[in-house]
């Protein structure tokens, strides 16, 4: 199983790529707005929305086209509505169309750990919040869409049972006692490929490498993952993972587990992929240090970045960054996917009194697959003693983009890390 | 029956002063509500609740509580958080009242404003505006570059003076208006008039802080002074509005000598201002308008001047309040307790009291985990408090050489939002390192 989901999803960038269409937030709620952002090379002066069940349809009215030389631009339809559970699937006139599944935002009679999944992935499944009236909750009764399925209870009381296989879908979980029925609307979410970004949340870790740098200095980064809960999480991309893998690469985080990471490949970060209703639960810190003179500090924390640090399809700001001559600067811009612009280049602006320094910088894809965001990093040029100045960073079209500087000293390798805030 | 009778009066009276007390008390999912998304009311009761009635009238939402029957066995009384729902509103101002078994007449209530989430022609900011906004420009903005021929705020008409065109977009001074929403209607040169409902609040600043329109973003250390073994600390801040429109803030946390009014709280477009805080050790807020605050960027580092030509400092964060945690127990993972290091544990929370916070040091392999109580408190004046955290701290024990723990800090009660940093810092070197909480699972 694990080699399938490895395949599937070496494959979500160019998926992504492919598409120019998703919607905001990436795993929408019955009490989320949505928004539906597309590429386009014409300017609608607006839209009109029109939903029938299951099916919107969204069409561009009076666009405005040049002429000569299109220009790519990111359109951005707000829906009307708050939508109810399920799977939609929003048309846009003559450009395409995609999925989505708007999931439970109210009140659980139960909680599901984990509540998505793969269609045949036959995880088991963590079950709170029933009150069995005995022992082994013999009566109780676990259905998933209509069909019971086999329960055991675990040490602290819950329930737990094998998903079974289904098709793509959003799918209803009852637990009957007695003739008491507890309905969860779309508790389980089996997703496909194409839905990889409405099930994982991405954890970006900036840095993750051990290398040798200047002055002598032995740059090492630690990286810790806890999963508190008594449940395990099936991440993708797990730090696990270093280096060419082809089976086996992502084991599990246990539960209760805490986990150290000490200096792996990733110089240009990485991205590991937890389950949405897992992410918030697993905590994660990372520092970067210089093993060669640990006697004097324990290194600098650099921020792990999660989905809502991200910005989207807006400017990065970096303040009072100094460009004095006794630290060397450099900024490492990312990107994560989904990429809807056509180009991946961005700028770094620097006002310094009347003068507008632009540093260009293009993101690359080091790998074919999501382990490593896109990422591009700019040496700032050095300036005089004690000047700081803002940056300004320009990302490409919609881009889910995040930067930090760093900031060492040529003598003491002290670093100072300067992220959005 | 005489005890159970006198306990319920005097658990209803503890009840009764906190809600009394503390808008705080009712809180808002989500805490800046829109006309798309349904909202739940988190009251707080104690003893439980039997059932929960909603009742809207016009723009007052009744919520009336029955709290648990088996009152006698709720000792002692401890708050427990009743969700209502009360669904989707259309844009407006609103207060819930809530009463609770028959004391209607000693009702909580709180006041919000239901923001407009439709798809416009058209944007203005920013949405907060002081009822004398004193020279504060509005910029009204065209999702197709219409141009434009008539405004009014509410009632007012924007004359064609005073209506500038910059960069595309349209300015105006904004007029003044007694506290409360207002419509903007526009008439373009071409086609129909646009109205946005409810696109201005207009809010006294002499009055109680509507936390559906402002959220506090924490400047957790803004302070100078002299440390251990010769260091001279100095918290570097910066803060700049790069939004092409003015933001006004309620209150400011740079050094400002103020004249006339606005005193700091006004950002215009483009402002920028790095300032060495000072006098907050224990952190301040910035009052920020929740529609213009993800438009704000914000710098902080703590640097030891005496030592300034060996780091420019560590970045500390500036936590906006949805990077703060609720309802659940905070994570820091991995923090040193080297001897050649102090470690300590700082702790922050608002809409708390003077409660306290425990904090749970779990030591790797077998060793016991240690648990402390920390007590919190908060110094401020009336007009302040609104942004001062509730604030504790602790010096972690030392350990031994290399050691590490995972420390877990409850703080705040339910919807309190809570957050906490742990500074390790060597005590030859003084280089600091900083590590934030993460997580909302909680200890395993």
């Amino acid at each position: 199983m694990k080699i399938a989901t490895t395949l599937l999803t070496l494959l979500l960038p160019s998926a992504a790529l492919a598409s120019q269409i998703h919607v905001v937030p990436f795993s929408p709620t019955s009490a989320t707005p949505i928004e539906v952002h597309y590429l386009s090379s014409c300017r609608a002066r607006t839209h009109s929305i029109a939903r029938d069940g299951r099916e919107i349809v969204i069409t561009a009215l009076d666009p405005q086209c040049p002429a000569v030389l299109p220009i790519p631009i990111v359109e951005k339809v707000k829906l009307p509505e708050v939508l109810p559970i399920g799977v939609y699937h929003v048309t846009i006139q003559e450009v395409g169309g995609m999925d989505f599944a708007v999931r439970n935002a109210g009140p659980k009679p139960f909680e599901l750990h984990p509540s998505a999944m793969y269609p045949n992935d036959g995880l088991p499944v963590r079950m709170s919040g029933v009150r069995c009236g005995k022992a082994d909750c013999s009566d109780v009764t676990v259905r998933v869409e209509n069909e019971p399925v086999a329960i055991t209870v675990g040490d602290d009381g819950a329930i737990w049972f094998t998903a079974p296989d289904h098709e793509q879908g959003l799918v209803d979980v009852t637990v009957q006692k007695a003739d008491f029925v507890t309905i969860s609307p779309g508790a389980l979410y089996y997703f496909g490929r194409q839905d990889y970004l409405a099930a994982y949340e991405p954890i970006l870790f900036p840095v993750l490498f051990a290398a040798d740098g200047a002055y002598g200095s032995r740059w090492r980064a630690e990286a810790t993952v806890s999963n508190p809960a008594p449940w395990t999480v099936h991440a993708d991309y797990t730090l696990h993972n270093i280096g060419p893998c082809i089976q086996d690469c992502d084991p599990p985080f246990e539960p209760k587990s805490f986990e150290k990471f000490l200096g792996a490949a990733y110089p240009r970060g990485t991205v590991l992929w937890a389950p949405r209703s897992e992410a918030s639960h697993l905590a994660v810190a990372l520092r970067i240090r210089d093993v060669s003179r640990q006697e004097v500090g324990y290194g600098t924390e650099v921020p792990v970045v999660r989905e809502r640090d991200f910005v989207h399809g807006s400017n990065i700001h970096l303040l009072d960054v100094p460009l004095d001559p006794r630290y060397r600067v450099k900024v490492r811009i990312y990107m994560i996917e989904p990429v809807l612009a056509p180009s991946t280049g961005g700028a770094v602006r620097i006002r310094r009194g009347t003068e507008v320094l632009e540093l260009p910088f293009t993101l690359t894809h080091r790998q074919v697959f999501a382990i490593e965001p896109y990422y591009a990093e700019v040496d700032l040029p050095q300036g005089v003693a004690g000047e700081r100045v803002n940056l300004d960073i320009s990302m490409p079209l919609d881009a889910i983009g995040w930067a930090f500087a760093s900031v060492t000293n040529n003598e003491t390798q002290q670093v100072t890390i300067i992220a959005p805030q | 029956m005489r005890r159970v009778v006198w306990r319920c009066f005097a658990v209803c009276l503890f009840f009764a002063a906190p809600l009394l007390a503390q808008d705080g008390r009712i809180t808002l999912d989500p805490p800046a509500p829109t006309s798309l998304t349904p909202i739940d009311a988190h009251v707080f009761v104690l003893c439980g609740e039997k059932s929960h009635t909603v009742t809207r009238v016009g723009n007052v939402i009744k919520i009336h509580v029955e709290p648990g029957v088996q009152v006698e066995l709720c000792d002692p009384p401890v708050p427990y958080l009743v969700r209502v729902s009360i669904g989707t509103l259309p844009v407006g101002e609103y207060r819930i009242e809530v009463t609770v078994g028959a004391l209607d007449s000693i009702p909580a209530s709180r006041a919000f404003v239901v923001r407009d989430a439709a798809q416009r022609d058209f944007e203005i900011h920013p949405f907060a505006v002081p009822t004398n906004p004193f020279g504060l420009r509005l910029h009204l903005s065209s999702t197709h570059d219409a141009e434009v021929d008539r405004v009014f705020v509410g009632d007012v008409e924007i004359s064609q003076a005073n209506l500038t065109r910059e960069n595309g977009a349209y300015t105006f001074p904004a007029p003044t208006r007694g506290r409360g929403l207002v419509d903007v209607r526009i008439v373009p040169k071409a086609g129909d008039s646009v109205t946005l409902p409810g696109a201005l609040y207009y809010y006294d600043f002499g009055a109680p802080i509507d936390n559906s329109v402002f959220e506090r973003i924490l400047f957790p250390v803004l302070f100078q002074g002299a440390g251990a073994h010769g260091s001279q600390w100095v918290s570097e801040a910066a803060i700049a509005n790069p939004q092409p429109w003015a933001v006004e803030t309620v209150n400011h946390v740079f050094p400002f000598v103020c004249i006339f009014y606005p005193c700091g709280e006004r950002l215009d477009p483009e402002f920028f201002i790095s300032f060495s805080g000072h006098g907050y050790p224990h952190g301040i807020a910035l009052i920020a308008p929740r529609a213009e605050a993800d438009g704000l960027s914000f710098s902080l580092r703590v640097r030891d001047t005496a030592r300034s030509a060996e780091g420019y400092g560590t970045q500390v964060p500036v936590v906006r309040e949805g990077q703060m945690f609720r309802n659940t127990d905070l994570t820091l993972l991995d923090i040193p307790i080297d001897p050649r290091y102090r470690t300590k544990l700082r702790m922050y929370a608002f809409d708390y009291g003077e409660h306290g916070a425990y904090v749970t040091i779990d030591r790797a392999g077998s060793a016991p985990s240690e648990s402390f109580f920390v007590p919190v408190r908060r110094t401020c004046d009336f007009n302040l408090c609104e942004a001062i955290p509730w604030y504790g701290e602790l010096d972690l024990p030392s350990g031994n050489v290399d050691e590490r723990v995972n420390v877990y800090v409850t703080i705040g009660d339910a919807d309190s939002p809570a957050w906490a940093f742990a500074s390790i810092t060597n005590n030859e070197t003084q280089q600091v390192t900083i590590v934030t909480a993460d997580g909302e699972g909680g200890r395993p």
